[in-house]
C-alpha cells in the first residue's frame, strides 16, 4: 500500500475528529500498541463515534488525510491477523449498540455493530428466539467483531456459521460511501452476495455499521450427553455418530483439564490427558426426539465402555457457559480444521506435543464439522500491559502451529492463529494461505481500498 | 436488450484508483468485437476439445439462443462442450486472448436469461463434464463437475442413505453448476438452506482462464470469502468446473401434511403461528384456488374443493420418536386457524401425489393459459395476507389473473401472472403487472427475487432495491473478476447511464420448460 505520512499530527487529527463526534468522544492514546494490541509506539487517536453519519465523517476524513483507521469492536480481542501497518486512528464501535429492528415472526433482527453477543441473545431469548452463534469468547464480543473475524463455535455443527446467517449489511467503505448488501429478508438472490465479502474480512474492506441477521427458534428443550473417556473412545462414538441419523446440534470432543501435562513424567502425563476427554452431543429436538438420541448415545457409551450422564435446558446451558468459561483466558488460541475423521490424529499430536514441552494446552473439535480449536497457555495479556517477549515460548508455539499446518494441509486441511501475542504473529504467517486466490484477495483491497485506510497489512496474505 | 456494457460506466476516480492502467483500460472497453474470423474460432476450438464437441453449424445453434427466459434470444457464435477443467481454462484462455465473449451454461433451465448470449457469445457448455468425481460419507462430502443434474446426485448416493439438500423444482434436469451460479432454492430450503449453505469449495476457471481453488472442504475459508461471491454470480464472475458439497444423512423420518383453508389470511396466519411456536418444518408451501384448478386438470389430481381460497403442504421431517409430536401440533396449529380440513398423508403415494401436485405447477398453469410470466419476490412472512390481497387487487386491475404458486415458509412468491400473447398489447400489460409485483414486495422490505435470478430480466428492477452506491460496488467486484468484460456482460446489474426505456418484449412464458417439473 502506501509509505507513511511523513508528519502526522495527532493533536490536529484529534481536534478535527472532535468537531466530528464532540470532544468527549474522542481520546489521545500516547502509546498506540495497548489499544491495538502490537507493538506500535506511537501514538493513535481513539474515537467513539454515536451513529452512522458520523462513521461515514470520520472515515471520509481519513481518507482524505490519508490516516490508517483500525475499527475495533469490545477492543478486547484483537490479538489476531498479522500485526497491521502504523495506525493513526482507532475507531471503537461501543456507542453503536441498538438493536435496531427486531422482527421475532419473521426470524429476522437488525443491529448495529457495538451490541454484545449477550445483549442481543438476552433481547431474541425474551420473544422464543436465538442467534445460533456460540463462539469461544467473552460474552461482551459485539456482534461487529464476531462478523468481522466469522467466529463460531460449536453450534455450527447444525446450524452453521456467520456466514449462514447474516443475510444484509450496511457497510461504510474506505472512502465514506455507505453501502448496502443484501436484504433484510431470509432467501434474495438479487445481484453479488456482497455481506459474504465482509464477514471474515476483519475490518479490512469497510466499516459494518448495521448487520441483519437470520434466526432460529430458542428450542424448546435442549439437551447435553455427556460422554468421558479416552480419545480413541471418543473417536469410535464420533464415528458412529457421523454415520448415524442422529441430529447432533453441537458435537464437541474436548480435552480441557490441563493439569496433567504439567507433570513431568511424560509418559503418564500423556496417559492421563489422552483419558481425559469428554465428548458433548447437544439435541435440540423435542424432547421425545431427545430421548431417542439419548438412549441411543447410551447404547454406544456402553458398548465402547465410555461414562455417560446428561443435562437438560438450564443446566445443559450452565455447562456451556462453564465450559467455555474455561478456555477464555488463555494466550495463544489456534484453529484447525480438516475432515471430521481426521480430528483424532491431529489431537494426538497436540497432546504429544503438550506432554514433552510441558505446556498447558486445553484442545476441543468440534467432530462432525472438522473444526479444532487449541488454547495454549494461562492469563493472557491485559491490553494494557506491553508485549512481555518470550522466546522460547514463541518458538514453541510457533513450531506448534507450523507441524499442525503441514499435517492439516497434507489431510486437505488448514491451521491459522485466533489469537497470539504480537511476537508470535510476526514469527509465523497466521493465516498461511497459497495459491491463486491471494491474488483476487489483493486485487479485491485494491479496488475497494486502493490507499490503504483501513487495517493495511493485517489480513491474510499479508493485505 | 442493447448489447452495450455494463462496463462502460466507471466511477470517475476509477483510473487513479487503479494501480495498472492496462486493467483499467481494458475494463472500460466493451465487450469488443474480435477481428479473429469464425473460421479460425472454430478451428481453435476444436483442437482443443475435439471436432465433435464443437456447434457452429446455424441450425444448430438456435436451440442455444435462450433459456427458460424466451423473450430475448440471441445466437451464439459457436457452442464449446469441454471434458474437463483443463480444456475450459484452454477454451476460455484462447478465446480471451482474441477479445471474443463467451458464456457458460448448464441444463439452460434459468428462468432470467442468464444463459442467453446476448453479445453472440461462444457458449461453453457444460454437459458433457457431468461425473461425481468422489464421495466420502464419513466425512458427508461430494465432489462433481458441474454438468452433474442435481437429482442425479441424489440417485447415486441414496442407496447409502444420503441425498443432496437443494431442490428446485427443476432439479431433475438442472445442473449443479447452474444451481452454484444461480444459488438455487426449493421447497426444502426453509430448514435446510439454499445452494450457498451447500458448497464449501470450488474449482473456478476466471475470464482470463487462470483456474484457482476457492472455499475450504471443512472449516472456514482462509481470506475473503470468494466462494461466497461467486455463488449466485450468475456466471458473470467465470466458470466452476469442479464443485465440492455437503451431502446430508436422509432424515430417519417424514411427515407431511395437506391443510385446506377457507381464506387465505387463515392460510398465511397458520405459517407464522407455526413458526411462531418454535417448529421449523422442512418445508410449507401454498397455492391458491387458480393454481389448484390448473394442477387438477393435470395429471396429477388432488380433487381440491373448487371453493377453499388456500391450501398448504406442510412436511416435518427428523427422528421418527418425536415426529408425531410436531406433526400433532402442526394440526393443531392449523385448527386453531379455522382450517377446513387437515390431513397427514397416510402413505408414500399420498404424500408424493401432494408434492407432485405442486412441483408440476409451473406447467399446468402452462396449460390452461396460453402464456404465464413467473415472478419470484421475496416479502416477510407476516406480510403474506396484505401482498396477496395487493396482487390480488393488481390482478383485478389489470383483468390478468394471476395464480400463486409458492414457498410460503420463506416468504418467496411465485405470483404467475396469465395472459394471451395474441391479443395486442397484452404481453406488455402481462410485463407492466410484473414488474409491478416486485416493486410491492420490496415495498414491504422484500427483494425481487428469491431464487430465479436477475439475469436479463430483472436488471432493470435491481433499481427498486438498491441505489447507485450499492450497484456501482456490485460493478466494481465485476471488473475484480472480469475486467475486460468479456464473461456474461450486460447482465444482473444495471449500468449506471442505461435508462428503463429498453423493456420491450421481455416476458418468461412455461413453453420452453415443457417436460420440466414447475
Ligand atoms: C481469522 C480470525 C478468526 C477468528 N475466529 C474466532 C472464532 O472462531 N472464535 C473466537 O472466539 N474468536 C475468533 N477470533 C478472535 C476474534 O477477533 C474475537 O474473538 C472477536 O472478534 C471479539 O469481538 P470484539 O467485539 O472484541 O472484536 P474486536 O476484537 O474489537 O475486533 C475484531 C475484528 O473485527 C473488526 N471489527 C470490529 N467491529 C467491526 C465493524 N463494525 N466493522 C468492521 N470490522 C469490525 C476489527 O477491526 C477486528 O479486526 C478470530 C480472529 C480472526 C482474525
Ligand atoms: C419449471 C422450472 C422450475 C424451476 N424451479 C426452480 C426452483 O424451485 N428453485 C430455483 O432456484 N430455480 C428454479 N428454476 C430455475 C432454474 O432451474 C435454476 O436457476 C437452475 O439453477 C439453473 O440451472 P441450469 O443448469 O439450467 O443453468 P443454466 O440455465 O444453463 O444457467 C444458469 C446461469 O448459470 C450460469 N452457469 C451455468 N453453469 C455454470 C458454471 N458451471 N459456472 C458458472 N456459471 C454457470 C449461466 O451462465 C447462467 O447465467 C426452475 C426452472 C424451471 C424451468
Amino acid at each position: 500500500m502506501e509509505t507513511e505520512i511523513p508528519n502526522f499530527a495527532p493533536n490536529d487529527a484529534l481536534s478535527s475528529l472532535s468537531e466530528i463526534c464532540g470532544i468527549e468522544a474522542v481520546r489521545l492514546i500516547e502509546h498506540g500498541g495497548d489499544i491495538l494490541q502490537t507493538n506500535q509506539v506511537d501514538p493513535v487517536v481513539f474515537v467513539t463515534p454515536h451513529d452512522e453519519d458520523e462513521v461515514v465523517e470520520i472515515i471520509r476524513m481519513a481518507h482524505a488525510s490519508r490516516w490508517k483507521v483500525s475499527v475495533i469492536g469490545a477492543g478486547t480481542q484483537l490479538a489476531s491477523g498479522a500485526p497491521s501497518d502504523r495506525i493513526h486512528v482507532v475507531m471503537g464501535m461501543e456507542r453503536l449498540n441498538q438493536v435496531v429492528e427486531f422482527a421475532p415472526a419473521d426470524l429476522v433482527v437488525t443491529v448495529q455493530p457495538g451490541v454484545t453477543m449477550e445483549a442481543l441473545q438476552a433481547v431474541l431469548a425474551a420473544e422464543g428466539k436465538m442467534l445460533p452463534l456460540d463462539p469461544w469468547l467473552a460474552p461482551n464480543a459485539t456482534i461487529g467483531g464476531i462478523a468481522a473475524t466469522a467466529a463460531s463455535g460449536p453450534r455450527r455443527a447444525l446450524y452453521g456459521t456467520v456466514r449462514d446467517m447474516a443475510i444484509g449489511l450496511r457497510v461504510v467503505y474506505p472512502d465514506g460511501t455507505l453501502v448496502r448488501t443484501g436484504g433484510k429478508v431470509v432467501k434474495n438472490v438479487a445481484g453479488y452476495d456482497m455481506t459474504k465479502l465482509f464477514i471474515g474480512s476483519a475490518g479490512t474492506l469497510g466499516v459494518m455499521t448495521e448487520l441483519t441477521f437470520k434466526l432460529r427458534p430458542l428450542p424448546l428443550h435442549r439437551e447435553t450427553v455427556l460422554l468421558s473417556g479416552t480419545r480413541e473412545q471418543i473417536a469410535a462414538v464420533q464415528a458412529r455418530l457421523t454415520s448415524s441419523v442422529l441430529i447432533a446440534a453441537r458435537a464437541e470432543a474436548m480435552n480441557l483439564t490441563t493439569d496433567v501435562t504439567t507433570d513431568v513424567t511424560t509418559d503418564v502425563s500423556r496417559e492421563a490427558a489422552d483419558a481425559a476427554w469428554v465428548l458433548a452431543v447437544d439435541c435440540d429436538e423435542n424432547e421425545s426426539s431427545a430421548r431417542y438420541q439419548r438412549d441411543e448415545l447410551k447404547t454406544w457409551a456402553d458398548e465402547e465402555g465410555t461414562d455417560f450422564t446428561y443435562l437438560s435446558n438450564v443446566d445443559a446451558d450452565a455447562w456451556w457457559e462453564a465450559t467455555k468459561g474455561s478456555v477464555l483466558d488463555a494466550g495463544v488460541v489456534l484453529r484447525i480444521a480438516g475432515r471430521p475423521s481426521d480430528w483424532e490424529k491431529l489431537a494426538r499430536h497436540v497432546t504429544a506435543f503438550a506432554a514433552e514441552t510441558g505446556l498447558q494446552i486445553k484442545q476441543t473439535w468440534g467432530v462432525t464439522v472438522g473444526v479444532g480449536r487449541i488454547f495454549i497457555g494461562g492469563p493472557r495479556q491485559q491490553p494494557h500491559e506491553p508485549d512481555t517477549p518470550d522466546s522460547a515460548f514463541t518458538h514453541r508455539v510457533s513450531g506448534l502451529l507450523l507441524e499442525l499446518r503441514q499435517m492439516a494441509s497434507e489431510l486437505g486441511g488448514s491451521a491459522i492463529i485466533e489469537r497470539a501475542s504480537t511476537e508470535i504473529r510476526t514469527a509465523v504467517d497466521p493465516f498461511g494461505i497459497t495459491g491463486g486466490a491471494t491474488v483476487l484477495f489483493e486485487r479485491i483491497k485494491r479496488e475497494i481500498d486502493p490507499k490503504g485506510v483501513l487495517s493495511p497489512g493485517s489480513y491474510a496474505g499479508g493485505i | 436488450m442493447t448489447t452495450e456494457s455494463t462496463q462502460g460506466q466507471t466511477p470517475p476516480t476509477k483510473t487513479q484508483r487503479d494501480a495498472q492502467p492496462t486493467q483499467s483500460a481494458q475494463s472500460d472497453a466493451q465487450p469488443t468485437q474480435s477481428a479473429t474470423s469464425q473460421m479460425e474460432l472454430v478451428a481453435a476450438m476444436q483442437r482443443i476439445v475435439g471436432a465433435k464437441n464443437v456447434i457452429y453449424e446455424p441450425h444448430r445453434l438456435h436451440v442455444f439462443s435462450c433459456d427458460g427466459y424466451v423473450a430475448e434470444p440471441s445466437l451464439p457464435r459457436a457452442v464449446v462442450m469441454p471434458t474437463n477443467t483443463d480444456e475450459v481454462a484452454a477454451v476460455v484462455r484462447w478465446l480471451h486472448q482474441h477479445k471474443i465473449p463467451f458464456l457458460p451454461r448448464g441444463a439452460g433451465t434459468g428462468l432470467s436469461g442468464g444463459a442467453i448470449p446476448l453479445n453472440g457469445e461462444v457458449i461453453i457448455s457444460l454437459v458433457k463434464m457431468k461425473k461425481l468425481l468422489s464421495v466420502d460419507f464419513e466425512n458427508l462430502r461430494a465432489v462433481v463437475q458441474p454438468g452433474l443434474v442435481n437429482l442425479n446426485l441424489t440417485k447415486l448416493i441414496t442407496g447409502e442413505g444420503y441425498y443432496y439438500a437443494p431442490d428446485p423444482s427443476s432439479q431433475s434436469v438442472c445442473t449443479i453448476g447452474g444451481n452454484l451460479a444461480e444459488n438455487a432454492g426449493g421447497s426444502h430450503c426453509l430448514k435446510y438452506g439454499v445452494t450457498t449453505n451447500h458448497i464449501v469449495a470450488a474449482k473456478f476457471v476466471l475470464p482470463d482462464g487462470e483456474v484457482i481453488d476457492v472455499g475450504s472442504g471443512f472449516g472456514d475459508p482462509i481470506g475473503y470469502d470468494i466462494l461466497g461471491l461467486i455463488v449466485g454470480s450468475e456466471g458473470t464472475l467465470g466458470i466452476a468446473t469442479e464443485i465440492t458439497v455437503r451431502i446430508l444423512k436422509k432424515p430417519q423420518a417424514v411427515k407431511t401434511a395437506l391443510a385446506m383453508f377457507d381464506r387465505v389470511e387463515d392460510a398465511s396466519n397458520t405459517v407464522s403461528a407455526i413458526i411462531g411456536a418454535g417448529i421449523i418444518p422442512a418445508a410449507i408451501e401454498m397455492m391458491d384456488q387458480l393454481a389448484m384448478q390448473a394442477v387438477d386438470k393435470s395429471n396429477y389430481h388432488v380433487g381440491y374443493p373448487t371453493d377453499i381460497e388456500a391450501v398448504l403442504l406442510i412436511e416435518v421431517d427428523g427422528l421418527a420418536a418425536g415426529l408425531e409430536e410436531d406433526a400433532g401440533r402442526v394440526v393443531e396449529i392449523c385448527e386453531q386457524n379455522h382450517v377446513r380440513m387437515v390431513k397427514v398423508a397416510g402413505s408414500e403415494a399420498e404424500r408424493s401425489l401432494w408434492w407432485s401436485s405442486r412441483k408440476m405447477a409451473f406447467g399446468a398453469i402452462g396449460r390452461v393459459s396460453p402464456d404465464y410470466i413467473v415472478q419470484d419476490g421475496v416479502i416477510p412472512r407476516t406480510k403474506l395476507t396484505e401482498v396477496l390481497q395487493r396482487i390480488a387487487d393488481i390482478s383485478c386491475e389489470s383483468g390478468l389473473p394471476i395464480a400463486n404458486v409458492f414457498h410460503a415458509g420463506d416468504g418467496n412468491l411465485h405470483p404467475l401472472i396469465c395472459y394471451d400473447s395474441r391479443i395486442p398489447g397484452e404481453t406488455e400489460k402481462a410485463m407492466r403487472v410484473g414488474s409491478e409485483v416486485l416493486r410491492v414486495c420490496v415495498d414491504v422490505g422484500g427483494t425481487i427475487t428469491g431464487e430465479h435470478g436477475v439475469g436479463i430480466e430483472k436488471v432493470e428492477e435491481m433499481r427498486y432495491q438498491f441505489g447507485e452506491a450499492d450497484l456501482a460496488a456490485q460493478l466494481a467486484m465485476r471488473d475484480v473478476f472480469n475486467p475486460g468484460a468479456l464473461c456474461n456482460a450486460g447482465k444482473l446489474i444495471p449500468s449506471p447511464a442505461r435508462c428503463v426505456e429498453v423493456k420491450q418484449a421481455r416476458w418468461t412464458t412455461g413453453r420452453n420448460a415443457a417436460g420440466v417439473e414447475g
